[in-house]
């Protein structure tokens, strides 16, 4: 579970990158979060995450206060960056032996975990190589395989599918609804429309730092056309700001 | 030749080559900024004058010889030697090896533009670092000689157009040897090899003319003019020009200095032809296909994943007694990421691991050359056999301060510390996300740079007792010196990280070599180590008064700056954004 209560952040104390949101992920729910480029969604989850302090307002994770007890907020979630590039001169199975042993996995289950993971993912052939020789895909599949194995309640990716190849992003499509059906939950940040139409049980519309819409596709519908588009309405609420 | 210009301009602007700041400085405080940029200055100076000085004693005692006229030739070929080397060195760094590789090679230009844009790069680079050696003892010679004016021009334009050749054959083997050679295709590993040697060689130049400083005078000249003699004869043998050069700065007829400049520029520009000529073919095809890393592509068998995924075999077991291994487990592991990337970036092996050892060896070479001539080593010799040979107590306060201030230093230089969160650069926000608090994440990284000080210590420890039979209760004082010495520059480096980090680079380098944070620790380290000697020496402490400032008083600022640094990490750490 994911709860954001009124938080706002600047960077130069005089445009708000984010200004007094709020939003609430519960448990069993994919909520995907969209909005136009600078909109705010980098700078939103990495408040949820701990990388900027907000200005106000507070963020729980999995009921934990990231700025009051962020060991344990931290531990709850995975992230996956919209940056890929992690140590370059590590192995790939270093870092993954790095991330088990920060976040404290059981040695016993961690070679099945990520086995599994990189089998899906199509991963494997490259473990034992230094990510530097890695792709830009190869090297989000490996922060996702890393972000996952400690098994996380809480999962936050910042564009998780560019870069991925076709069947990855399918695998990862499917890897977050089987997360969210088991009781979890997923928010993720996308430019694909598509995808999010598929995907989420609720979306989040966000510009100019303020949420323009939440809410699942037909409640977002009952304010547009029956037939409306995802990308029909998207396209209408942020172009409404601009004008 | 204009598109040649423009992208020589943009490598320079964009590599920020004078650039010490850290990120804040770029917002903030102006005053910072006018700060570091007099420190450089400061530095430039210093050299500078230490070079110029030295061409000052050189005329003293060589003018009443008449042999003063040999000056200008030893500075002009060691300078065309000196350019040749490091001309090697940025030339590895400029062609091949620096990150704007990527982005000009798909660019419209010709090889020669791209190759003329380097050279102009290169050769400014050159003239930065020979104006502060060649110029000022030239400059001070021409005064004292009373050469006339004429020579202040002529000077100028030497020193200009000095450097082309030398540099030109220097791009050009470089080429050759990054074309053919195969071991060059693992950057990294050419890179940490190639860097180390130069260090090597860097060191070894320093040690020799610190040395040349300390003979006496008569015999100085004496081998002075053979050095000259020397270097002239291998310069003028190794580089076409040379001899012009030198000539052109010796001869008293200007009409002959005239020509023989003529012929020199047209020596010059035949260089850079036959560079340009050869170099277009030779340039691209090597810098083409640099990889940085091997891959195999071959998947683990699985218990090799198993095996290689799994925790601390060494701590498992507590694991199950006591189920408090794992915060332990997640420590080491961190310390073993940092130490990692350490070894594995070159420019960081180079500065930071290869120091801890290059320092004791060349701090002490001298000291166990018996026959050094330098009245302050001889001094210390004497001290040294007091104690060993008299059993002479007395002697035993100032050595164990000099001991002090030598392991303080190694420490500060070896910038672990003081370059610890600028290393992380853009993954510096993995700090903020991993479940581990801030003070336990950074004391990991302290652990990394506290353990290879002590390696550093400990190796020129041993190489002491081997060679000088110090008192076993001697060495044991020593030892109680290095608790302060690791701690006191490891922690302040943190702080100084903490207060101003360096996190948006581009290339490694600039995380290390041109961070003031690097800068203010070696600064402070020796600051702390000359006061504390200067205490012991000028007060004359008995042994036990010693013990108290060489011990007691580091071990004190350091738990001062270890408060210091525990209420600061969280609260800064949580400033500095991701
Ligand atoms: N480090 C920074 N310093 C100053 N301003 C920033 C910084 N990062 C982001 N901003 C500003 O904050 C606003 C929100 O940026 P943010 O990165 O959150 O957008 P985004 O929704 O993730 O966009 P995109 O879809 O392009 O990833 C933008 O106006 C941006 O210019
Ligand atoms: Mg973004």
């Amino acid at each position: 579970m994911i709860e954001i209560r009124g938080v706002s952040k600047s960077y130069n104390s005089k445009i708000k990158a984010v200004d007094g949101i709020d939003l609430k992920v519960n448990p069993g729910e994919i909520v995907g979060f969209l909005g136009p480029n600078g909109a705010g969604k980098t700078t939103t989850i990495k408040m949820i995450t701990g990388i900027l302090d907000p200005d106000q307002g507070t963020i729980l994770v999995n009921g934990h206060d990231i700025v009051r007890d962020p060991i344990l907020a931290k531990q709850s979630f995975g992230f996956v960056p919209d940056d890929p590039n992690i140590f370059p001169r590590l192995k790939a199975i270093e870092y993954l032996r790095f991330m088990g042993d920060i976040y404290q996995v059981d040695p016993a289950v961690r070679s099945e975990r990520v086995s599994k993971l990189a089998a899906r993912l199509g991963l494997t052939e490259a473990l034992g190589d230094r990510i530097q020789s890695f792709s830009h895909g190869m090297r989000q599949k490996l922060i996702i395989i890393g972000a996952l194995i400690h098994q996380p309640a809480v999962w936050i990716l910042d564009e998780p599918m560019t870069g991925l190849d076709p069947k990855a992003a399918f695998e990862l499509k499917v890897m977050m609804r089987e997360h969210a059906d088991a009781g979890k939950t997923v928010f993720f940040s996308t430019h694909v429309l598509d995808v999010a139409e598929k995907i989420c049980d609720r979306v989040a519309i966000i510009d100019h730092g303020h949420i323009r819409a939440l809410g699942t596709l037909t409640e977002l519908r009952s304010h547009f056309a029956a037939d409306a588009t995802l990308e029909s309405i998207f396209l209408d609420l942020v172009e409404d700001q601009q004008s | 030749m204009k598109n040649a210009w423009l992208l020589a301009l943009t490598i320079i602007r964009g590599s920020s080559f004078f650039s010490f700041g850290s990120d804040a400085q770029h917002e903030k405080s102006k005053w910072r900024k006018i700060g570091s940029t007099f420190l450089v200055v400061l530095l430039f100076g210093y050299l500078a004058g230490i070079s110029g000085a030295s061409a000052f004693a050189l005329f003293s005692i060589l003018s009443p010889l008449g042999l003063a006229a040999l000056i200008p030739g030893l500075y002009i070929s060691s300078g065309i030697m000196i350019t040749f080397i490091f001309g090697l060195m940025y030339a590895l760094s400029v062609f091949y090896y620096s990150s704007d590789v990527d982005r000009i090679l798909p660019l419209p230009l010709k090889p020669e533009t791209v190759i003329i844009a380097k050279l102009i790069v290169t050769v400014s680079y050159i003239y930065l670092f020979t104006a502060s050696f060649i110029l000022p003892p030239l400059l001070v010679y021409g005064v004292l000689n009373h050469t006339g004016w004429l020579y202040f021009p002529t000077l100028i334009t030497t020193y200009l157009i000095m450097p082309v050749i030398p540099l030109a054959i220097a791009v050009f083997l470089i080429m050759i040897v990054m074309r053919f050679a195969p071991l060059t295709r693992n950057k990294d590993r050419f890179k940490a090899i190639s860097g180390t040697i130069l260090l090597i060689l860097s060191l070894a130049f320093s040690y020799t003319v610190s040395n040349l400083g300390s003979l006496p005078k008569a015999d100085l000249a004496l081998l002075f003019a053979q050095r000259a003699d020397q270097i002239a004869t291998l310069t003028a043998s190794a580089f076409p020009g040379a001899v012009l050069a030198v000539q052109i700065m010796t001869t008293s007829d200007p009409l002959d200095a005239f020509m023989r400049l003529l012929s020199l520029i047209g020596l010059s520009t035949l260089a850079i032809w036959l560079l340009l000529k050869f170099g277009k073919a030779l340039y691209f095809k090597g810098v083409i296909g640099l990889s940085t890393a091997v891959s195999r592509r071959k998947a683990l068998s699985k218990t090799a994943l198993g095996q290689q995924l799994g925790g601390f075999t060494a701590v498992k077991d507590l694991h199950q007694a006591t189920g408090k291994h794992n915060q332990l487990a997640a420590f080491w592991t961190y310390a073993l990421k940092d130490w990692r990337v350490l070894y594995r970036t070159p420019i960081f092996m180079i500065n930071n691991v290869a120091m801890n050892f290059l320092w004791p060896l060349f701090l002490g070479l001298p000291l166990l050359s018996a026959g050094s001539s330098d009245p302050d080593l001889q001094q210390l010799n004497q001290f040294i056999n007091r104690l060993v040979i008299d059993g002479d107590i007395q002697a035993a306060p100032i050595l164990l301060a000099v001991v002090f201030g030598l392991a303080i230093f190694v420490n500060g230089t070896n910038g672990i510390a003081s370059s610890a969160l600028s290393r992380e650069g853009s993954q510096f926000y993995i700090m903020k996300i991993l479940p581990m608090s801030y003070t336990r994440q950074i004391a990991a990284k302290l652990v990394v740079g506290i353990l290879l000080g002590l390696s550093g210590l400990t190796l020129s420890f041993v190489m002491i007792y081997y060679f000088i039979p110090l008192p076993i209760w001697f060495m044991g004082l020593c030892l109680l010196t290095f608790p302060g010495a690791l701690l006191l520059p490891n922690l302040a480096g943190i702080i100084f990280e903490l207060y101003w980090p360096k996190l948006h680079w581009d290339n490694e380098q600039k995380a290390v070599k041109q961070n003031m944070n690097v800068v203010y620790v070696i600064l402070g380290s020796m600051v702390v180590a000359g006061i504390l000697i200067a205490a012991v020496a000028i007060l004359k402490l008995n042994l036990l008064s010693t013990i108290a400032v060489i011990v007691v008083v580091p071990l004190l600022l350091t738990s001062g700056l270890l408060m210091v640094a525990r209420r600061l990490i969280p609260r800064k750490m949580r400033e500095i954004p991701g």
